[in-house]
């Protein structure tokens, strides 16, 4: 259980930071982690105490564990099954959600439309892979390389996926957000990418699951509006949040499952 | 009646409650010809519209307006028809704007709640073609 006493530190870690970025600017300390009314120099502490605090994580798992970090992670990028993975799970995201974003167009339940720049449009659209990269290898190796693996090495394979999957879903929700009804959108994104490392014990298939979903939605997010009621099309930069969204996920969850045969070992 | 007489379409179903006043107002403007078109046929209009002596008559001003923003009459045909209700005869300017308002507020209800069951159908055709797509991987 060392990988949840670890993950449970950063947010203690994001709070410090916080404390002392408000005391400095002269602002009274708050319970709660993040908001809207943050000055600029705070905001930008509790980002960096965030990332840092995952970094340190990443590192200081394995080493706690007595193996060096590229050693403890290596086994996770199988190079025999890096292509077929990665390039499934990117495929089954992008099929889910460009199918759902025409049936919501056809039907104005979303809009696509130009709301900013050539410029700022371009430069977004080339940044989205990037950003998905980035952001699903960070979420992997923790969610997924550290804490469930940690947990399948003591509980059984449904108490793990459960408990992976609703740290998954509360670290989104750490700090203070517009909305917190999406958290099943969360969960069931939490589940599928728990499941996916379970059935092929590589990181890979949830690398590309999540990378290719973010680098969608953060593709799309500059040109669609979402016009439909939230049950439908969810929320904003969480259209999964809806019911369609959630069917989608807990749908390719158990396609995952039958396809990778869902190996125990 | 006379060469000059309209020829008039109503937009009612000759069962409906109030069919009987639109049937009075339509002889009353002397029609050498009187159509019930049901509202859903209500783009035939574009077909029956051959001259501009036509007269369509709309049982209220919510239902001429509903046909108009569903736009499946064109611009052409409303551009040479005339348009008459049955109910209210006219409407005070002051009001004019309050009546329009209302009848578009009803009309997007309306609109929105049908496109909210197609979005879902077709949501479910995707999830199932997404899923069928998946599983030839």
């Amino acid at each position: 259980m060392i990988a949840i006493a670890l993950l449970l530190a950063v947010p203690v870690a994001m709070w410090i930071a916080q404390s002392i970025a408000l005391r400095a600017c002269g602002r009274a300390i708050r319970a709660q982690l993040g908001g809207n009314d943050l000055p600029p120099p705070v905001e930008q502490t509790l980002r960096a105490a965030t990332h840092t605090g995952m970094a340190c994580v990443v590192l200081a798992y394995p080493l706690l564990r007595g193996v060096t970090p590229l050693a403890y992670y290596a086994p996770f990028f199988r190079l025999d099954a890096a292509g077929r993975e990665f390039a499934w799970g990117a495929a089954a995201a992008t099929l889910y959600l460009s199918l759902l974003h025409v049936a919501w167009a056809a039907t104005d339940q979303a809009r696509f439309e130009v709301r900013h720049r050539t410029g700022r449009i371009v430069r977004k659209l080339l940044l989205a892979p990037v950003a998905g990269l980035l952001i699903a290898a960070v979420e992997e190796l923790l969610f997924r390389a550290v804490l469930l693996a940690d947990l399948l090495e003591s509980l059984p394979i449904g108490a793990a996926i459960a408990i992976g999957t609703l740290a998954f879903a509360s670290a989104h929700y750490v700090r203070r957000v517009k909305r917190y009804w999406t958290i099943v959108g969360h969960l069931a994104l939490g589940l599928l990418l728990c499941t996916a490392f379970v059935a092929t014990h590589t990181l890979w298939l949830p690398l590309g699951l999540h990378a290719a979903g973010v680098t969608l939605l953060s593709g799309m997010r500059p040109l669609v509006r979402y016009t439909g009621p939230p049950w439908l099309v969810g929320a904003s930069i969480f259209p999964y949040a809806g019911v369609v969204g959630v069917a989608a996920l807990l749908l390719l969850t158990l396609q995952v499952w039958l396809r990778f045969g869902g190996a125990l070992t | 009646m006379t060469s000059t007489s309209p020829r008039i379409v109503i937009i009612a179903r000759e069962s409906d409650a109030g069919a009987a006043a639109l049937g009075a107002l339509a002889a009353k403007l002397g029609a050498s010809e009187i159509r019930w078109l049901a509202p859903r046929d209500v783009d035939e209009l574009d077909r029956v519209a051959a001259s501009d002596k036509l007269v369509v008559l709309f049982p209220t001003q919510a239902d001429f307006l509903s046909a108009l923003w569903e736009g499946r009459v064109s611009a052409e045909t409303w551009s040479r028809v005339s348009v008459r209700f049955a109910s209210p005869a006219a409407v005070p300017d002051a009001e004019l704007a309050r009546a329009t308002i209302d009848a578009w507020r009803a009309w997007s209800i309306r609109q929105r709640r049908r496109r909210v069951v197609a979005g879902t159908i077709l949501s479910l055709i995707a999830l199932a073609a997404a899923a069928t797509l998946v599983a030839v991987l």
